[in-house]
């Protein structure tokens, strides 16, 4: 029996298919949209369950074997973290759908490649079973490489593939970790990728010898260099501009929305339940690169003239407060983290639909020959300034919620991380700095050029695209309660059996 | 010896014969009838080989594996391959029928890449038959003796394959094939020789005895001397250099016959005798199979790491493949270093079927997009996409399954090695350079990842003609893929995405091969 969250695996990549038989131009684009719509759903129903029944259990289980001789299964399940993640991904995505309704190169294929990514994100996001995560989260990498390689700008090629590589290369690492696991379980235990049996055995991980450290050692390194490319974490974080900038609009905002979230949800998933010991240990060490990734991705923004890689260096800034919340090994931080990571996942795209509004019509992005743009685009001014705000953690936003957390959270869990939050504080200042600047830039003052008074303000799909985010936007940071609920017992096991491992 | 090949009673040797029956019959039947003109002669003899091959495959597969055969074994490694090895040959075949039909109705081959005379497609049947005759027996072999006939007979064969072309890059990778396939074969014999003079026996098994009764040492220089023509074949380091010559200078579709076949057969051979050949204890004590175990690795590490580094600066398509091959050959021999344990058997013929599709499948598509401009230079081969969407689409697939992404073939295989030699270099401390080979086998597939992106950015990406720009004048040219090609390239990708979905395809394998 087919049950939701493999409908949200298999039905994308069904859908995929179908968009590549030659029927009609205009039906990839509502296959596409049937995909993420269906996520979407599948993602809302699960979170209204769990903010609904608060809990830490895993729902809509199903289970195939896979293999018996690995103790592979197709297994899926959704706890809060991950029925946040599934909703997350079915909106972003239906919102890049949205944003690219009207594609003329290749439709077909630029669907194709998007339901594809959405098959292997839901695939990471509902996988009970890390090889079958381990699966999606290489897969991801392929469509994603067509999508910048192919549908970028000027340097596509270039970032794509260094793209492919950076992340390739964390990705071998979990690959060796997956073998040292399946091959260090001991004789009398079932061998298993079952991801609640492999956290529910952390010691037998911590005792194995590996390469002259412990397992667990090594895999908390492996787990984490994979992740923090993904995340990114400064200093692993130099692929990202490149390919922000090269991507179309709507690639960025998948970009943005979904796959920067996989690092958060990678650690959450599988670095701090299988290796606790090794979570407590260098938690500090995490703090420090979130508040690093803060710090360094707000600094580098206030410096851009790229409209674009302002807002993707800001991306890296937001996503280090995930970082940050999720080191002090609380509940309130996990929680924080994940309400963070669906905060920047409604911000950043918004930001980036914008960015694509502006470029659609002017065909560049430099700060210094725009301005005055409110005058013949007063709803687009009126939306990036929302956005900028969002971004800036106005509170009564999304931004604010999860950052606020974020914080709050570090400023009660001990001396090293309320250090670090107090330095991150100051972060906000620095987005408002940039973001505001970057609005008064391109949207108030005189008009520089006399042809931006033609530019036309936005039209119906750009408005179906943002209207939506907005909204959000609002609904979260007024309304926060059930995503904090649903997410929140999920968390507080999690930190419970990651401290379990205190000596 | 006489009495070992009787060990069988004769009809049942006859039978065991039965695929290299089939495929010589059907040479014999290809050069007979093409010497008679007639209007259909063009299609005739690839049809008379695919049949035959056909034969051949329904009579590997009905065969049960029998326990002695004399100087070849009908055990169970013969009866997983060969059905294998005679199916390929079959689906190559069917490639050539469908061109040669096509030919005739005047599509698909504009450039003449392969000649369609109907002589040609007579030979090129021959050569292909042979290369399966001649893996059939190395992959049967017991002995050195049908292991050297089935070897040369690959060898000849693969020598016109690669001069196939009147041009001078092709026949200068068929001398180039020639003097160096001469010098190996050439060595082989010599280790051959020695073997037999030392221990008086041509049979693994005996060798093998002989090498535990005593003489360790020039009994394992022979067997070194002697192992060169199979490390020749698969194209390990230091013995690989001529293969991306001869890859550059050869058609695409003979490429397609000449590099998986014979690995796949070879892979077979090395899995049936390096048990045999080398005994678990010297007589002075310690193990053999350790020491060879380490000396696999160490061929293992040197082919990664000169393949995956040596291919990122490569500018053809089939150097690259060629690359990829001599990687992939060094993974197959750290699988090899896990022997005499079936699962390590399990794990090469696992490894090498994937490989073989994957391979198979991308020189194919190779051989497609190379009509469109004579060769398959990066340069050449920009914006195939828009000629020929679908193959480009297979050539990723295949591309990525060498790479080895998930789910495909290639990754699991990779993964059954890696587990493999983790396993091995954890649990034994005499083996600490399986730890080496697995941190050379992670960082080369790291590697080798760009130059495999190499080709897919020439064929998607690539040139101003790619998917992506909007000033291509006029709509693309779509070309046509004759029937038979569309056919065998759907055939190989669902064996390639089938092999990497059915994990326990490996376990499977094992159980057959454990005694």
């Amino acid at each position: 029996m087919i049950g939701p969250l493999s409908l949200c695996v298999l039905g994308p990549l069904l859908l995929a298919a179908l968009c590549l038989v030659p029927v009609r131009a205009g039906l990839p684009r509502w296959l596409a949209a049937a995909g993420s719509l269906l996520t979407t759903v599948v993602g809302g129903l699960a979170l209204a369950d769990f903010a609904g029944h608060p809990g830490a259990d895993f729902r809509f289980v199903e289970a195939w074997s896979w293999s018996r001789y690995y103790g592979a299964s197709f297994g899926l399940g959704i706890d809060g973290i991950g029925a946040a993640m599934l909703l997350l991904s079915g909106l972003v995505t239906l919102t890049a759908t949205i944003a690219a309704f009207d594609q003329q190169r290749a439709p077909r294929v630029y669907h194709a490649l998007v339901l594809l990514l959405l098959a292997a994100v839901n695939c990471v996001f509902t996988a009970q079973d890390l090889l079958l995560f381990y699966v999606g989260w290489e897969l991801v990498l392929v469509p994603m490489l067509f999508l910048i390689g192919v549908f970028g700008g000027e340097q596509r090629r270039y970032a794509a593939l260094k793209f492919f590589v950076f992340t390739l290369a964390g990705s071998v690492a979990m690959l060796a970790l997956l073998l040292a696991l399946w091959n260090a379980t001991p004789p009398g235990m079932a061998k298993s990728f079952d991801l609640q049996q492999l956290a529910a055995n952390w010691q037998v991980w911590r005792d194995s010898p590996f390469l002259g450290g412990s397992l667990a050692q090594f895999g908390f390194l492996a787990v984490l260099l994979a992740c923090l490319v993904k995340l990114p974490a400064v200093p692993l974080h130099t692929w990202l501009p490149h390919a922000h900038v090269q991507a179309p609009t709507s690639v960025s905002v998948l970009l943005a929305g979904v796959l920067l979230k996989l690092g958060v949800y990678g650690l959450l998933r599988i670095a701090l339940p299988l290796f606790p010991g090794m979570a407590i240990a260098s938690a500090p060490l995490l703090a420090v690169l979130g508040t690093v990734g803060i710090l360094w991705g707000a600094l580098v923004a206030l410096g851009q003239r790229d409209l674009k890689r302002l807002v993707a260096y800001a991306s890296v800034s937001h996503m280090g407060f995930c970082l940050l919340a999720l080191a002090n090994l609380t509940a309130a931080g996990a929680t924080a983290a994940v309400v963070q990571a669906f905060a920047h996942g409604l911000v950043s795209p918004l930001l980036f639909l914008l960015v694509g509004v502006v470029y659609e019509r002017a065909h560049h992005r430099d700060l210094d020959r725009f301005g005055g743009l409110a005058q013949p685009m007063p709803h687009f001014a009126w939306f990036l300034l929302f956005g900028a705000l969002a971004g800036c953690a106005l509170p009564g936003l999304a931004g604010f919620v999860g950052e606020f957390a974020a914080l709050q959270s570090g400023f009660v869990a001990g001396a090293p991380f309320a250090a670090c939050s107090a330095v991150a504080t100051l972060a906000p200042v620095l987005a408002a700095a940039y973001l505001l600047s970057a609005y008064r830039r391109v949207a108030t003052g005189p008009l520089r050029h006399a042809e931006h008074a033609n530019f036309a303000d936005l039209g119906a799909r750009e408005w179906a695209a943002l209207l939506p985010l907005a909204v959000l936007i609002v609904l979260l940071g007024v309304w926060p309660r059930p995503l904090f609920a649903a997410v929140g017992e999920s968390c507080a096991v999690l930190v419970q059996h990651v401290l379990g491992a205190r000596p | 010896m006489i009495a070992a090949t009787m060990a069988l009673p004769l009809p049942a040797a006859l039978a065991g014969l039965l695929p290299e029956g089939l495929l010589l019959l059907g040479i014999v039947a290809v050069l007979v009838l093409d010497a008679v003109p007639s209007p259909g002669r063009a299609r005739r003899a690839p049809l008379l080989g695919l049949l035959a091959a056909l034969g051949a495959t329904a009579a590997a597969l009905l065969q049960s594996p029998v326990a002695n055969g004399g100087m070849l074994a009908f055990d169970a490694v013969a009866h997983l391959v060969r059905p294998v090895l005679a199916g390929a040959v079959a689906l190559l075949l069917l490639v050539r029928f469908g061109e040669a039909r096509d030919a005739r109705g005047g599509s698909a081959i504009e450039n003449g890449a392969i000649e369609n005379g109907a002589l040609e497609n007579g030979a090129w049947t021959t050569a292909v038959l042979g290369i399966g005759f001649g893996a059939l027996l190395v992959a049967t072999a017991d002995n050195l003796l049908p292991f050297w006939i089935g070897l040369e007979t690959i060898s000849v064969a693969s020598y016109a394959l690669t001069a196939w072309r009147a041009d001078r890059r092709s026949a200068e990778a068929g001398m180039k094939f020639v003097l160096f396939g001469g010098a190996a074969t050439a060595t082989t014999l010599l280790g051959m020789s020695h073997l037999y003079g030392l221990t008086g026996r041509f049979d693994f098994a005996g060798i093998g005895a002989g090498l535990a009764a005593g003489m360790p040492l020039p009994v394992t220089v022979a067997l070194l001397l002697a192992s060169a023509g199979a490390a020749y074949k698969l194209t390990l380091v230091p013995l690989h250099f001529y293969s991306p010559d001869v890859h550059e200078g050869a058609p695409a579709t003979s490429l397609a016959v000449i590099t998986a076949v014979p690995k796949l057969a070879l892979g077979a051979l090395l899995v049936r005798a390096l048990p045999v050949l080398v005994p678990q204890r010297l007589p002075g004590g310690g193990g053999l199979d350790v020491v060879l175990g380490n000396g696999l690795a160490m061929a293992a590490i040197a082919s990664l790491l000169v393949a995956s580094l040596t291919a990122l600066v490569q500018r053809d398509a089939k150097r690259i493949i060629a690359f990829s091959g001599v990687g992939h050959a060094g993974t197959v021999v750290l699988a090899m270093s896990g022997l005499p344990d079936p699962m390590a058997g399990a794990t090469v013929l696992y490894y090498l079927f994937g490989y073989a599709a994957a391979n198979t499948g991308a020189l194919l598509c190779l051989a497609v997009l190379e009509r469109r401009q004579g060769d398959t230079s990066l340069a050449a081969l920009r914006g195939a996409v828009r000629e020929h969407p679908w193959v480009t689409v297979a050539l990723c697939l295949f591309v990525f399954s060498l790479a080895g992404v998930p789910p495909l073939a290639g990754f699991f295989g990779k993964w059954s090695v890696l587990q493999q030699a983790l396993a091995l270099g954890t649990g034994d401390p005499a083996r600490p350079l399986q730890l080496w080979a697995v941190g050379a086998l992670l960082l080369s597939t790291a590697i080798a990842a760009w130059s495999y992106l190499l080709i897919v950015r020439a064929v998607v990406l690539g040139g101003d003609a790619s998917l992506a720009s909007d000033e291509v004048p006029g709509r693309p040219v779509r070309r046509t893929v004759p029937l038979a090609m569309t056919f065998v390239l759907v055939a190989l990708a669902a064996v390639t995405i089938g092999l990497g979905c059915w994990l326990d395809c490996l376990p499977t394998l094992g159980g057959a091969l454990r005694p």
